[in-house]
């Protein structure tokens, strides 16, 4: 992604001027505080609040600022001082060595670092937790206020990115096949939202409900990305950790959704062993029993029920996955820790009907995606 | 692009090495054994870094030379990387011959705890360690008696005698594309 697409640093961080008061920053793009500032209407009070408090926090968003007093007149500050959801985040520096978190080198009330992977890293975080927000109305990655912490630098020429539990952490790379893992909204995204799984529906990593736990994933870090730049599901990439590769690889991304099998064709790194179908699936007792090949499944599943349904792919497909996952009023909440593909095929559909009724565009689209990629046959009820 | 850069040892070495019965070779041997941080020419004469496709079975190495009891006393640790964020990654392998070079690896694997509940058992272990996205690494080793061993290890356990295997026949070995 390129930094143009990012917000600009003065709307990251937020200062504390006039009459309001001294909170940390919450991190959203300023068309999307101007939505959610009239989120009310659909059901999300606290985030809309918190929105219409952001855009008139910043004296960088007087335009946002002035729509949004169009839109809906600010509420007294008593009303959302206690339960203002607000991003809470800290990154370290593990300094090229391997023992985590590191030395804390940014947090809410630090300007911009001079170090990109820091500043990348800050923004994703902020980037997701406003997804999550705006998207789901879920505060955070337990839903609860998490602070959000990340680790950059970790390892020397270390060509990963992943969660331990706790915190995200990201590797250099070495250079030659992987450039730093920050350089990836998407890749971000995905890292948060194992930690949204692991709150949740817990989904054990191996086969096929490691698997799912995977896919989850890509399906958040796309719709992160998506998200961040405002882009509509068939406008989209579908593509997971473009940017990562340095230039003399033959490839894309680590994946893609929409077309699994096709992100990459390298003589390091070889061919993208990706399935797009079950007909495809691999049997392995590597990563995990192939965690990160098999979610290709679930994968195109969610992009072709996105681009059928077209929009914003958070606002529908995106909610559907998620309500599986978490849990929903209406929903049999959530999946199982041990759910297989056909489980959770079943309460994405479950899901939809429950959210959009059981004619829905949304649960029919989403029935035949699954049927398309092989996990649903005609033996399932529609 | 390519990574194949490892310099294997030179032919003539190695095949002397193999060759060697004697007390000078043996010491030669000897003193270049694997060590630590050495860079992928480190390796002992007779621990050339493998070259092929041929790995998968011990016995596919061609001869070299006219020792016929080269192959029954070749040592040979294969090393695959998988998981990660891409879920695929590099194989490396080290073939040890030279009678000191294979003690040397030899005290090094039976240094690791091979019998640890972990080993074989990889996917319920990793998954049980918590996080996402971590590397779990397949250790295989040929020895000479044909005897196999193979472990799995997540990253979160490659500590110690595991840590100190995986790091010498990734600096010794020859790395493979993905898989
Ligand atoms: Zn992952």
């Amino acid at each position: 992604m390129s930094s143009s697409t990012r917000p600009p640093a003065s709307a990251l961080h937020c200062p504390t001027t006039g009459s309001v008061p001294a909170r940390p920053g919450f991190i959203v793009p300023p068309y999307l505080l101007a939505r959610l500032a009239e989120a009310d209407a659909h059901g999300m009070p606290r985030a809309a609040e918190a929105a219409r408090r952001s855009l008139l926090a910043d004296p960088a968003l007087r335009v946002e600022r002035e729509r949004a007093a169009v839109a809906t007149p600010a509420a007294p500050a008593s009303v959302w001082a206690a339960a203002t959801p607000t991003v809470r985040r800290t990154i370290f520096d593990a300094g090229n060595a391997e023992s985590l978190p590191g030395r804390p080198v940014r947090d809410e009330t630090d300007a911009p670092a001079d170090d990109v992977a820091v500043n990348e890293a800050f923004e994703g975080l902020g980037a997701t937790y406003a997804l999550l927000l705006e998207a789901f109305g879920r505060d955070s990655v337990d839903g609860a206020g998490l602070p959000l912490l990340a680790t950059v630098h970790y390892g020397r020429d270390y060509d990963n990115a992943f969660w331990d539990g706790e915190r995200m952490v990201f590797g250099d790379g070495d250079g030659e096949v992987f450039g730093r893992f920050t350089a990836s909204l998407s890749v971000i995204g995905h890292e948060l939202a194992h930690g949204v799984t692991q709150y949740t529906a817990g989904l054990v990593y191996e086969g096929q409900s490691g698997a799912l736990n995977e896919s989850f994933s890509d399906v958040l870090g796309a719709l992160v990305e998506q998200h961040q730049r405002g882009q509509r599901a068939e406008e989209a990439s579908w593509l997971i950790g473009e940017g990562l590769f340095t230039e003399a690889v033959q490839g894309r991304a680590l994946r893609s959704m929409s077309e699994p099998g096709t992100a990459y064709d390298d003589d390091v790194l070889g061919k993208d062993p990706q399935p797009a179908d079950m007909a495809g699936y691999v049997d392995t007792r590597d990563d995990n029993g192939g965690v990160h090949l098999n979610s290709g499944i679930p994968n195109r599943a969610f992009a072709l029920a996105a681009t059928e349904l077209g929009g914003f792919a958070w606002e529908r497909a995106g909610r559907v996955w998620y309500d599986a996952l978490v849990g929903a009023p209406g929903a049999p909440a959530p999946v199982s820790p041990r759910a297989t593909f056909a489980e959770f095929a079943a309460a994405t559909v479950t899901a939809a009907h429950a959210r959009f009724g059981a004619e829905s565009t949304e649960a029919s689209a989403i029935d035949r995606a699954w049927r398309t990629v092989g996990v649903r046959s005609d033996d399932d009820p529609r | 692009m390519t990574t194949h850069d490892d310099d294997p040892a030179p032919p003539g070495a190695a095949r002397g090495a193999e060759q060697a019965t004697g007390g000078a070779a043996a010491t030669a041997a000897r003193d270049a054994e694997p060590h630590r941080g050495g860079a992928a020419t480190g390796a002992a004469p007779g621990s050339r870094p493998a070259t092929g496709d041929d790995s998968d079975s011990a016995g596919s190495e061609p001869a070299t030379g006219d020792d016929s009891d080269a192959a029954g006393s070749e040592l040979r640790i294969t090393v695959a990387r998988s998981g990660g964020l891409l879920g695929t990654g590099p194989r490396w392998t080290v073939t040890a011959s030279a009678e000191a070079d294979v003690d040397s690896w030899l005290s090094l694997v039976e240094s690791c705890p091979w019998d640890a509940p972990e080993p074989g058992d990889a996917p319920a272990a990793a998954a049980t360690v918590g996080g996402a996205d971590r590397f779990v690494y397949t250790i295989r080793v040929f020895l000479p008696s044909a005897e196999e061993r193979d472990a799995r290890v997540p990253e979160q356990r490659l500590d110690g005698p595991w840590r100190d295997l995986v790091d010498r026949v990734k600096d010794a070995g020859h790395a493979e594309p993905h898989r």
